[in-house]
């Protein structure tokens, strides 16, 4: 200590190992190596077992996935992605991605002034996936969206401020509907838009569909359902209480099981819905009554302080609701909301035991194919690949969107 | 301040009883009546109704016997006499309540714009206009939590102004503030008082209520004890309970 007094450097006795010391502490690649994974005896081991795992995992799981024959999924992907939609009007489903694309990149241009990261990764992954032997079709849109994303990227700032915000919002509102009357059609065999029904459909199309429509209308419902719970009225909140708690009650399963064995005959024979529409709707009331269950939560959060500031300013029950309560119910519920998106996401692999040839009933009839039989672990992997990269972007915007909220955020935990 | 020609009375109580259960009686049968432009400020020990009181008076609490009447309407069950008295009472709380996903000024429009139907230009001017008056317009586009307690009460009172009320309930507006973000709050009332707008306080501010009331009620028990002039109230108090509580906070 002295010698640092003095504005001298501190000098050791020169031992072997203090020279070794002084050459790693010089370095600063090795004094990180050695900060961060050899510090003590237990982080030494440590280090030296997750090595071991790691080499364990390449040789055993990774490289012997890298160099299985992957032709399955090549011969397969049109199954994986549409089922048996119709090869004539598979257009239309790229219809859909390029309205996904167009709007998406609006989305991008409304939230930032350079094109993001995560915009840039999907161009490149597009660019890329134009190289491979795709058919003539797939190569065209994929460079349509490229092209569209970009566009909406940038067309998106034409409009007036105070528009762009709604044009994005009304947008996606308008998808689904779009995407519905896209696939399904409107005119007869031989027309322009001939009807595909819905037992055509199929694969990641299905999943896709049947999750976002899940999404789209057990937010509202679950939201309605949580309101009514919280009601005045006492025959409303009995009612409301009772759906919650009952489908709440039982498993996911004995809902899909419900919808296709009982619900048929306990209609009359005249208006009989197909598997999708009894699937959806089983698969929209049981994420509904949980999103209720979300919601009650998130209101249950909000000080009671906040509706008497509202009513001592004359604002009605329906507009502080609306205006003050919600717009706060949502910024705290995202993460809650995200995890219940990918749940919802993950959940439709379900219908596959209905007899729905989703990505998961797709898979096990490719298995089954005697041909693909020693293929199935690709197959599976492939299925798991695409879950995780739908499920993990999702978390990732999340994330994003409670960066941006954060001001609000920070006021909120204040409170 | 009053206006001592006509001495109209704006907010008459008669008799107010209030319980929270069978058990608990909060206001034991308040009566008083309140004249158009005066200052009003409640004082009292806490737990004894006066914060209960003036939420009786729009509506935030209901008083199960008595007559409330705030500028010639009475407070029933009725939701458009409550609309109506909440249309001219304004209320300053304790701990602020703004909005905290709404700017400041956004804070100050919501309800003239949802309530009273002006459009946004205009409700934003008035906005501006009303924070110009509490010294607060730089931090018009900023969120609630980005600034002071003081800053915020004074928010707060701007966004019962932009409702134009004739009465303005403030429940303990410095209470939940540092000493040094008081002044600015209460140089704000000071301000307010010599406007024609009836002010009922509560506070604990003694300087304040000596400097600026035209009357002092002493609440306690859930009943009014004694009422009375500054002047008279905290130079010769009658009641051996006033002068017990003025005892104990002046002493401290």
């Amino acid at each position: 200590m002295n010698d640092l007094k003095n504005g001298q450097p501190f000098v050791e006795k020169r031992t072997p190992l203090s020279i070794v010391n002084m050459y790693i502490l010089k370095n600063p690649i090795l004094f990180w190596i050695k900060k961060n994974l050899f510090d003590t005896i237990l982080s030494t081991i440590l280090t030296i077992f997750s090595v071991w795992l790691l080499v364990k995992l390449l040789f055993g799981l990774i490289i012997p996935i890298i160099s299985m024959n992957w032709t399955v999924i090549g011969d397969n992907l049109k199954l994986i992605l549409t089922g048996s939609y119709p090869i004539s009007q598979l257009w239309r489903a790229w219809l859909c991605v390029s309205y996904i694309s167009l709007f998406g990149g609006a989305s991008f241009g409304l939230a930032s002034r350079k094109i993001p990261k995560a915009m840039v990764a999907i161009l490149l992954l597009e660019g890329l996936l134009i190289t491979l032997p795709f058919s003539g079709l797939a190569k065209f849109f994929l460079a349509a969206n490229i092209v569209l994303s970009v566009a909406g990227f940038f067309l998106i700032r034409a409009f007036g401020k105070s528009k762009r915000l709604r044009i994005i919002v009304v947008a996606w509102i308008v998808f689904l509907p779009f995407a519905f009357i896209c696939i399904l059609g409107f005119t007869g065999q031989g027309g322009f838009w001939p009807v595909v029904a819905t037992n055509y459909w199929g694969g990641l199309l299905l999943s896709l569909l049947i999750a976002l429509t899940s999404i789209a209308l057990s937010f509202p419902i679950g939201l309605l359902l949580a309101l009514g719970r919280r009601s005045g009225l006492k025959f409303i909140k009995v009612v409301c209480t009772i759906l919650i708690e009952v489908v709440r009650g039982v498993p996911l399963i004995t809902i899909l099981f419900i919808a296709y064995l009982i619900v048929p005959l306990a209609l009359p024979k005249s208006m009989n819905p197909s598997v999708f529409i009894r699937a959806m709707i089983g698969i929209i009331m049981f994420h509904s009554a949980y999103m209720a269950e979300d919601f009650r939560g998130g209101l249950q959060g909000i000080p009671r302080t906040q509706y008497e500031a509202a009513a001592s300013l004359n604002l009605s029950k329906a507009k502080t609701m609306i205006l003050v309560i919600l717009p706060q119910v949502f910024k705290r519920m995202i993460p809650v909301l995200v995890s219940r998106l990918t749940g919802i996401i993950k959940d439709t692999s379900l219908i596959s035991i209905i007899g729905l040839l989703d990505m998961i009933g797709i898979s096990s009839a490719i298995i089954s194919n005697p041909k693909y039989m020693t293929s199935s672990p690709q197959v599976l992997f492939f299925m798991a690949v695409i879950y995780f990269v739908i499920c993990y972007s999702i978390s990732l915007a999340s994330t994003k969107i409670e960066k941006n909220l954060g001001i609000s955020t920070k006021q909120g935990a204040s409170l | 301040m009053i206006d001592e020609q006509s001495k109209k009375i704006i907010v008459s109580c008669q008799d107010v009883h209030k319980w929270y259960n069978p058990e608990f009686e909060v206001l034991k049968g308040v009566s008083y009546d309140f004249y158009k432009g005066e200052v009003a400020v409640i004082i009292g020990p806490s737990g004894s109704g006066k914060s209960t009181f003036i939420r009786t008076i729009n509506a935030l609490e209901e008083h199960q016997q008595g007559r409330i009447i705030v500028n010639g309407i009475e407070l029933t069950h009725n939701i458009k006499n409550i609309n109506a008295v909440r249309d001219q009472c304004g209320m300053v709380f304790q701990s602020f309540n703004l909005f905290p996903h709404l700017t400041v000024l956004d804070n100050i429009t919501l309800a003239p714009i949802w309530v009273k139907k002006k459009n946004k230009k205009e409700a934003e001017e008035r906005g501006m206009e009303l924070l110009r008056r509490v010294k607060i317009e730089k931090q018009a586009y900023k969120y609630p939590g980005q600034l002071s307690g003081g800053e915020q009460q004074r928010v707060a009172i701007a966004r019962s102004l932009a409702m134009d009320p004739q009465i303005m309930l403030f429940d303990e507006p410095t209470s939940a503030l540092d000493p040094e973000m008081i002044k600015e709050v209460l140089d704000v009332m000071t301000e307010l008082a010599h406007s024609n707008i009836t002010l009922i306080v509560i506070t604990h501010e003694l300087a304040f209520a000596k400097a600026v009331a035209d009357h002092i009620i002493f609440f306690d028990n859930g009943q009014i004890i004694e009422t009375g002039k500054p002047s008279d109230f905290f130079g010769n108090p009658k009641e051996a309970r006033t002068k017990e509580f003025l005892s104990k906070i002046l002493h401290h």
